[in-house]
């Protein structure tokens, strides 16, 4: 078709040009929020890229289960979750004082937040402005879901509080049990809530029975579990830095090792919470894995699958199918 | 936005595979199970996990990439 006729469309009804991976991306880094920072949309891109290819399948299938129409909308939506979704890294960089990059770094945590805070409002004010204020079911639905986000950010976010007032450092007198209790809960607050979040998005913008609406959150919140597991054993053994904190905290590898019952775990308590210039990193990353930590880890993404397999156990056989050859995939990438 | 509270917590989950790693292969590994996963299903289906990862061989280990350094560089793959 002719550019020039394409143009003359309206805008929800223009023919897909390219993928829904690409459209997704184009999307979250046309925000005007990103315009006086091209190194950091720079690199938002390039995340991007990555992520919304390795989504891409799990979109599809729900996008086609649901019978979802797919409009611009619904992508920019789709847009503001994988935004958000990014922006939530800085913050927690900057609450551990971990490492940034150099766009965001340069920055200095005032412009950091200025620039989070308005692309948050970028991504959940403009889908619901550039509604038609005419009254349709698909209207309706769209801000339906935009609500949905919002909430599931503000979960997180409030999540966020117990880490940052120390709830899950790992102190001498602190009952260890009680710290993996609420760190499993945390997880469920924060990560779990955030994936389930896209599963709703979907849902509710797609206006699918509310059985499959449940269905896919749940499956959403346990794939979230898992990539938190991931995400703690990159904290260890990937290049992360989750035993150089002070205080340490605890994460998915940590709570099995500080409640275990192998013979190094009172050895393992001690260096946690020795302090930093002390501690010896090398060795307390070596009782972890003596005792099992990385196998632990990959069953619990195993234990989550077959979760999954449980709850799409009410869609059809080639939905079901799909959906956990993508949560296969998406978790035996790292081999 | 909870966790399911009908399902095994974390600290089931570590109890559970503890117990598994010595006596996993066992007849009785089921049983075994008990006092920390009350329902036989959970029981069932979190055994059949853990004989799923424990039977695998280094080469076939979902996380032997971060021992090997080979996943150094993305670790952060929530973002």
């Amino acid at each position: 078709m002719d550019a020039a006729v394409r143009n003359k469309l309206p805008h929800e009804t223009r023919l897909p040009t390219k993928s829904l991976a690409e459209r997704i991306r184009l999307f979250a880094i046309s925000l005007d929020g990103w315009r006086e920072y091209p190194e950091i949309c720079y690199e938002f891109d390039q995340s991007l890229r990555k992520r919304t290819r390795m989504w891409e399948p799990l979109i599809q299938v729900i996008l086609e289960e649901a019978e979802i129409e797919v409009t611009d909308s619904l992508l920019r939506l789709i847009a503001a979750w994988f935004t958000m979704i990014h922006l939530s890294a800085p913050v927690d960089q900057v609450v551990d004082s971990d490492p940034m990059s150099s766009g965001w770094k340069k920055l200095g945590p005032v412009k950091i937040f200025d620039l989070i805070l308005a692309l948050k409002d970028e991504v959940l004010e403009k889908p619901l402005a550039s509604l038609s204020t005419d009254y349709s079911k698909q209207t309706l639905a769209l801000a339906q879901a935009t609500v949905t986000l919002s909430s599931a950010t503000l979960t997180a976010a409030i999540g966020s509080y117990l880490d940052v007032t120390g709830a899950l450092a790992i102190k001498d007198e602190e009952p260890l049990e009680r710290l993996v209790y609420l760190y499993d809960r945390l997880v469920g607050w924060k990560s779990a809530s955030i994936y389930r979040c896209l599963m709703s998005c979907l849902a509710v913008a797609g206006k699918v029975p509310q059985i499959t609406r449940q269905v896919l959150e749940d499956f959403g919140s346990n794939v979230g579990y898992s990539i938190q597991v991931l995400d703690d054993a990159g904290g260890i053994w990937g290049g992360g830095d989750d035993l150089a904190k002070d205080p340490v905290k605890v994460t998915f590898p940590i709570a099995y090792g500080i409640t275990s019952r192998h013979p190094r775990r009172d050895e393992l308590v001690r260096l946690l919470v020795t302090p930093r210039p002390v501690r010896d990193l090398d060795c307390a990353r070596s009782i972890l894995h003596e005792m099992g930590a990385l196998p632990f880890l990959e069953f619990l993404i195993e234990d989550r699958q077959g979760r999954c397999e449980r709850v799409l156990a009410p869609l059809c056989a080639r939905t079901r199918n799909a959906l956990l050859t993508w949560y296969e995939s998406y978790f035996r990438r790292r081999l | 936005m909870s966790t399911d509270e009908t399902m095994p917590s974390l600290l089931s989950l570590i109890r559970a595979f503890e117990i598994s790693i010595d006596r996993f292969e066992a007849a009785d590994a089921e049983k075994a199970l008990a006092p920390v996963i009350q329902e036989e299903d959970q029981r069932r289906h979190v055994l059949q996990a853990i004989r799923r990862v424990l039977r695998r061989s280094d080469e076939e280990r979902l996380l032997t990439g971060f021992v090997h350094g080979t996943e150094m560089v993305d670790f952060d793959v929530s973002t």
